[in-house]
């Protein structure tokens, strides 16, 4: 299975999605950083922040995730690279866990611009504006904003970020195994963000339903994950992580099952 | 090598690939039916059917890349599931078209391949790239290749970790005369050199006759015949065949009177007869003049793909 981790991130790095996505959300993270100092400082009006919520991390990775989870697996059919790992004694299963890898690592490098714009912005000193569209990177630069920057508060957010990524992967792990079953980049693409977008709609109207709520909670569904703060006690980030991680190995267990005797042609 | 109870020596056959009754079914279109082939180390195997014959579905099964509905399949000597995985790493595959990536070039890819078979010789990747002549491509990318050079890399790829059984559907797709050649002496090289086993199927019959060793024909998911090179010479050549109620008498007649001993007595006591092709009437007389009564008399045997279609059903399937 280490070979095939190895090769997928070979093909990470000569991918120009990859490439192409990366530098998307590089320019997002820093246009969703300027625009909140700009509203803070009064430069630019807060009518604008209905715009710029296509900038925020929960919108962004949303969408480039659901189309690099497309590229990941659907490409390898399309070239028959999994064909070649399978010819070549690889197990199905191994090909499954070296794929969800991959693509956690994908999401993670995603949101990382998120996290560097955002310190580099709390570094600088300069003020930003309470969040106009719900992101934790926002979050973070109107709590620190103004205090003074220390080596844990920088942790803290670090830990934050990667509890925040975990939580992105995990939501959007299901796109794996409808890339595995349906074998098509755009029909992926749709699917995660349209599911992304409908099912906390969706979750939100059940939250009265009382076991299904509490059900909800143990999942990178509940509400409490998406949203991380510097307020988000030390049990809610394990919570989060540890239910995303359960998360993404049935994912795995639902995609192997489903790849385990499928036609690959 | 074992001994009987009479003390005789009896030979192990080795089997790099065997398959036994091996069935594969879409919904209730049979793609292969009780397929069963052995195939011995060293020897070019040529698979011989038309489109949609269960050719590539054959492939595809052995490779693990689709399973059979039922049957089994040993590889090396090992039938059990787990041990077929491990077993695959000894093959090396071409099946339909080739496995590339576009975006990256032939290195990268070759790269990408060998990682993935876990093979650490970087060298490899020049000398097999320099094998199937594709040295100089730089910083080209493999999306922008002719079909020749594309199948040239595919075969590259296959050959990643000197393979002991290779599997090649078709390979010749798309190469010029030239590169034609290449590859068949490839093949050729590759066998005797590694004595390595390989499955090569192909719709160009002259082009498979001068590559393969022994002939696997395939027609609607049946193997309808499996021979050697030699026994297709001999299906191949024309004759004419006798059928007759004294076949000793009728050896006579042909040796004294028509002074030839170019003929061969098969086991359903029928003649071939490799003389006379243009002079039947001096054979008939011949026979008549003796007495001997005919069941069956015809001119047989022909070109490669009559022979083919004979072997399939004849002029239903031409």
């Amino acid at each position: 299975m280490l070979n095939l981790i190895q090769a997928e991130f070979f093909k990470l790095k000569k991918s120009t999605a990859f490439k192409v996505c990366f530098l998307l959300t590089f320019i997002s993270a820093t246009a969703l950083v300027v625009i909140s100092n700009f509203i803070a400082e009064g430069r630019l009006s807060i009518s604008i922040s209905g715009n710029a919520s296509g900038l925020t991390e929960i919108c962004i990775i949303s969408l480039l995730g659901s189309l690099m989870a497309g590229i990941l697996v659907s490409s390898d059919f399309d070239t028959k690279t999994i064909h070649s790992s399978i010819a070549s004694g690889n197990g199905r299963r191994a090909v499954v866990i070296s794929k969800m890898i991959i693509y956690v690592t994908v999401i993670a490098l995603l949101i990382l611009p998120y996290v560097i714009v955002t310190i580099i912005g709390l570094c600088s000193g300069a003020e930003f504006n309470k969040p106009f569209v719900p992101s934790v990177f926002t979050g973070f630069l109107y709590d620190v904003s103004g205090r003074h920057i220390t080596f844990v508060l920088i942790a803290k957010i670090l830990v934050l970020s990667v509890t925040a990524m975990l939580v992105h992967a995990a939501r959007l792990s299901l796109c794996i195994l409808v890339a595995f079953k349906i074998r098509k980049s755009v029909a992926v693409l749709a699917f995660g963000f349209i599911f992304n977008g409908l099912i906390d709609l969706l979750l939100g109207l059940l939250v009265d339903v009382p076991i299904l709520s509490d059900l909800i909670n143990f999942t990178p569904f509940s509400k409490d994950f998406l949203l991380v703060s510097l307020d988000t006690s030390a049990g809610i980030l394990w919570k989060a992580a540890i239910s995303s991680v359960i998360f993404l190995i049935l994912i795995i267990e639902l995609t192997f099952r489903s790849f385990q005797n499928a036609e690959i042609k | 090598m074992l001994d009987n109870s009479a003390g005789e020596e009896i030979v192990m056959k080795e089997y790099v690939l065997r398959t036994n009754s091996l069935t594969k079914s879409y919904h209730r279109f049979q793609a292969l039916q009780e397929v069963t082939i052995a195939l011995e180390p060293g020897k070019i195997y040529g698979l011989i059917g038309q489109n949609g014959a269960g050719k590539t579905t054959l492939m595809r099964v052995i490779t693990g890349l689709s399973f059979p509905t039922s049957g089994d399949i040993e590889l090396f000597g090992h039938s059990d599931q787990k041990d077929l995985k491990g077993e695959l790493k000894r093959i090396g595959s071409l099946i339909e078209y080739p496995s590339f990536n576009g975006n990256m070039t032939a290195k990268e890819n070759m790269k990408l391949h060998r990682i993935i078979k876990g093979i650490p010789n970087s060298n490899l990747d020049d000398e097999l790239l320099e094998l199937v002549g594709l040295t100089n491509t730089g910083s080209k990318k493999t999306k922008d290749y002719s079909l020749g050079m594309k199948q040239r890399l595919g075969i590259a790829i296959a050959l990643l970790g000197s393979p002991e059984l290779l599997i090649l559907d078709e390979p010749v797709n798309g190469l010029d005369p030239l590169g034609v050649v290449e590859v068949r002496n490839l093949i050729k090289k590759m066998c005797e050199e590694r004595h390595m086993t390989i499955l090569i199927s192909s719709h160009n019959l002259p082009e498979l006759y001068q590559t393969a060793t022994d002939y696997i024909i395939i027609d609607r998911g049946r193997i309808k015949k499996t021979l050697t090179q030699e026994e297709l010479e001999e299906c191949c050549q024309r004759h004419i065949k006798i059928e007759c109620n004294e076949p000793v008498k009728l050896v006579s007649v042909l040796e004294t009177q028509l002074n030839t001993t170019k003929y061969k007595v098969m086991g359903d006591k029928s003649v071939k007869l490799y003389d006379y092709l243009e002079q039947r009437e001096l054979v008939t007389q011949a026979i008549f003049e003796n007495g001997i009564l005919l069941s069956g008399f015809s001119v047989e045997g022909d070109t490669l793909e009559n022979y083919f279609i004979s072997v399939i059903g004849g002029g239903q399937n031409a």
